[in-house]
């Protein structure tokens, strides 16, 4: 809640792992970089 | 008069036809000449497929001269470049053949040299340092890019959050009162929006019922996005490459398929490849959790099937042990009809030549006037056809079998068995397949295999995991109410016997099976010679060691007999010592079998904790209702449902287990044992089965838990704790006064 009412203590129905999603994104990215350079290469030959 | 009359009425009746006629038919027909009118789009769909029906046609007869060595002097087409455009009427024709093709420009060369040093300069520049950081320039513009964005984003939810938060500042108890924009949103929703969603859904209920007029659009479509002459010159290609062996004209084909593809990668905008993309990502993604939920299944099935007849669960309360029992139970039936089926087939191959179809058919006349019902009417009923056959003999009297040509026994190298043998064991197994629940069990299970039947031999579908929740209620049942007397061989409850002698095969699931039972402790006082049923004297025991005899059927036991327990010591020694002990150690966090869903699950979890957040501050101060909070709620509503969606079909827990013999004196096996949402949450029982009970007991006390007294102060007092009716204190009290508190 407000400061006057003390901190709202949250919801958690699930227990997503955050720490690992992000740790997937990450990869997930890097792997969308690496095959844009194949593609980015591809369009200069 | 009467001819005019007749032609009116003839009329009128075209007329009601057309009137008849949805018209929703007539709006598919705009949509199909439409469609139509989109070829002005592609003039060059109709030339290749002409060309493609051109290169099978030579194709073929290439194929069949050069296979039978036939000499010929067909000259296959199916490498030559397309002519594009085919229709040229502003030149006249030179003749075919590629010489005046102009195909459009592809990513790749069309000559196979020309390939080759490009390839070579491919990975030259792509092992090139300045083309890598010329593409991290790009990168890193990419990135101020995302950034930018993201900034504006930020600064946009930060005005919308302070738009918010000034709601809260202003406080009221306006209960339900819809703000101005709450109306106006209301209204255009009611009169716009929710009836545009409700015509669409109807026309696409419409579109599905009338299958015709979709499909009539997607050949239009793929008429011009070349497919039928992709799929066309790669048969021809088939045929003209078995025929030549011509490996090298490989690339041209390579070449020819690019500028066929050229068609829909260039007429798709970006946006819609994305849309399709994502679209096939997801249903990629999700066969990939159907295909691991799939796996987990079978490896469940491999621990149910490792497993003794009768075991019992171990665990502490809330660990998941009835929830596994009856997973089990759901697994058992889905094996018993594996296992049926297969020896069914077994047994089949044993006679090739019967007609097992009128045996099948004589069995389900006799089930359907109770004349079998269960494994001992069908011998039964069996003997009873062979006694007669054996005074009658004759093809009829045999399920029309021709013995005379085809023999009556089979030697399986280990014996030899008559047809008969072979019937009586056949049907004992289609009554085992086909029967709808074999699980019996002191809670209610729900069930919802279904038989597919179309009057021949039935195929029972029992995916867990791809059925529609919202059609349930159309293709449930439940398990068989248990009647303990049916595992009874001693003396029984109650005078209502009929179905004491009615269990011979299927799952038997006993949930606080210890409590049913009791062990020596609970049992003590008790007495074998006494006149009514007790847990000494009705022969359960005796059940369970001998219950593999009334069920096995072609040398496999259809049963198993499963219970639930806190402590594997509350159950009397005598059965427990019979059973393998399955010792619930630890249940994981919940997981997803679907693959990437990583950042859907960040951002869910970013908005749904941030708005978690701002609603109930919002629920906190104010109680109308306004368009912006209207508005975050139905986002985070939808987002909300899909995320739970997601978990609830693809989620699963992991149970590590540890089996044990029962006499407790063996090592320990450790095992995994996968609970999976979408097979055992699926209204499949109640958890709190036992609650009717309490119900009843609740509903006899005068007061509530609100009703009763509290402590004064955080110490209680010495009449406090004379209220809690507690041994302890009474024990106090009484070596306090010398006697006992009584109320």
């Amino acid at each position: 809640m407000s400061k006057k009412n003390g901190k709202f203590m949250g919801i958690e129905k699930h227990h997503p792992n955050t720490k690992r999603n992000l740790i997937i994104v990450g990869v997930s990215v890097f792997v969308l970089l690496v095959v844009g350079y194949f593609l980015f290469i591809g369009s200069m030959v | 008069m009467s001819r005019k009359a007749k032609k009116k009425t003839g009329f009128q009746k075209i007329r009601e036809t057309i009137r008849g006629i949805d018209y929703r038919h007539y709006l598919c027909a705009v949509i199909t000449i439409g469609c139509i009118a989109c070829w002005l789009l592609f003039p060059n769909a109709l030339g290749r497929v002409i060309e493609s029906v051109r290169d099978l046609c030579l194709s073929v007869p290439y194929f069949i001269c050069e296979f039978l060595g036939i000499e010929h002097t067909i000259s296959p087409t199916v490498n030559a470049l397309p002519k594009i455009p085919f229709f040229d009427f502003s030149q006249p024709s030179s003749g075919g053949g590629s010489s005046n093709t102009s195909p459009p420009a592809v990513f790749i060369p069309s000559d196979w040299a020309v390939f080759k040093a490009k390839w070579s300069a491919y990975w030259h520049a792509w092992a090139n340092w300045k083309n890598l950081l010329r593409y991290l320039v790009y990168v890193v513009y990419g990135a101020i890019l995302a950034v930018q964005v993201l900034f504006l984003l930020g600064i946009l939810l930060y005005f919308l959050r302070r738009k918010l938060k000034k709601y809260l500042e202003k406080q009221n108890n306006d209960y339900d009162k819809d703000s101005k924009g709450v109306r106006i949103h209301r209204k255009i929703s009611f009169t716009v929006y929710l009836p545009v969603k409700w015509w669409l859904t109807n026309f696409i209920r419409f579109l599905r019922e009338n299958g015709f007029w979709w499909k009539i659009w997607l050949c239009i479509w793929a008429f011009y996005f070349n497919v039928f002459t992709i799929v066309l010159e790669l048969v021809a290609y088939a045929f003209y490459l078995i025929g030549s062996f011509d490996i090298g004209s490989l690339y041209r084909q390579l070449y020819k398929l690019c500028i066929d593809l050229h068609t829909p990668l260039t007429f798709i905008p970006i946006w819609a490849w994305v849309i399709v993309a994502f679209v096939v990502f997801d249903k990629f993604r999700k066969n990939r959790g159907y295909d691991n939920l799939n796996h987990m299944e079978r490896r469940n099935c491999g621990f149910t099937n490792a497993r003794s007849i009768v075991s019992l669960l171990v665990a502490t309360m809330g660990m998941g042990k009835t929830t596994m029992g009856v997973d089990q139970c759901l697994s058992n039936s889905v094996e018993y009809r594996r296992i049926a089926f297969e020896k069914i087939l077994e047994n089949d191959l044993k006679f090739p030549h019967f007609p097992w179809i009128r045996l099948e058919k004589s069995l389900q006349r006799a089930m359907a006037t109770h004349a079998v019902y269960n494994l001992a009417t069908i011998r039964r009923f069996i003997q009873r056809r062979k006694a007669y056959f054996e005074t009658h003999p004759s093809r009829r009297n045999c399920f029309g079998y021709d013995y005379e040509h085809y023999g009556f026994t089979y030697d399986d190298k280990l014996k030899v068995v008559t047809v008969w043998d072979i019937i009586e064991t056949y049907a004992q197994l289609y009554f085992i397949y086909i029967i709808e629940t074999a699980n019996i069990a002191n809670l209610s299970i729900r069930l919802d295999d279904i038989l597919n039947d179309v009057g021949n031999f039935p195929r029972w579908n029992s995916d867990f995991f791809r059925k529609d929740s919202r059609l349930m209620g159309a293709f449930s049942r439940h398990a068989k109410i248990i009647d303990f007397n049916a595992l009874r061989l001693g003396m029984k409850l109650g005078s209502d016997r009929r179905f004491a002698d009615s269990f011979e095969f299927g799952t038997v699931f006993v949930t606080e099976g210890g409590k049913e039972r009791g062990n020596k402790v609970e049992n003590a006082g008790k007495r074998k010679d006494s006149a009514t049923a007790n847990q000494l004297n009705d022969g359960f025991n005796l059940w369970l060691k001998m219950i593999r005899h009334s069920a096995t059927v072609d040398g496999y036991p259809f049963v198993r007999v499963i219970m639930d327990e806190q402590r594997p010591e509350s159950l009397g020694a005598d059965a427990r010592e019979l059973c393998e002990i399955v010792h619930i150690r630890d249940k994981s966090e919940k997981r997803l079998a679907m693959p990437f869903f990583a950042l859907t699950e960040l951002l869910y979890v970013f908005v749904f904790n941030k708005f978690a957040e701002l609603y109930y501050q919002y629920r906190f101060y104010r109680s109308d209702n306004t368009l912006p909070m209207l508005w975050l709620k139905i986002f985070v509503a939808k987002i909300e449902h899909y995320y739970k969606g997601i978990y609830n079909t693809f989620g699963y827990h992991v149970l590590n287990v540890e089996v044990e013999r029962g006499t407790q004196d063996g090592e320990m096996r450790k095992a995994e044992y996968y609970i999976m949402d979408k097979k055992i949450y699926s209204k499949r029982f109640s958890t709190d089965c036992f609650s009717d009970f309490f119900t009843v007991k609740a509903l006899r006390s005068p007061v509530g838990l609100a009703d009763m007294p509290e402590y004064e102060t955080e110490k209680a007092s010495f009449a406090e704790m004379k209220m809690q009716n507690s041994y302890f204190f009474n024990d106090l009290y009484d070596g306090l006064f010398g006697e006992y508190f009584e109320t």
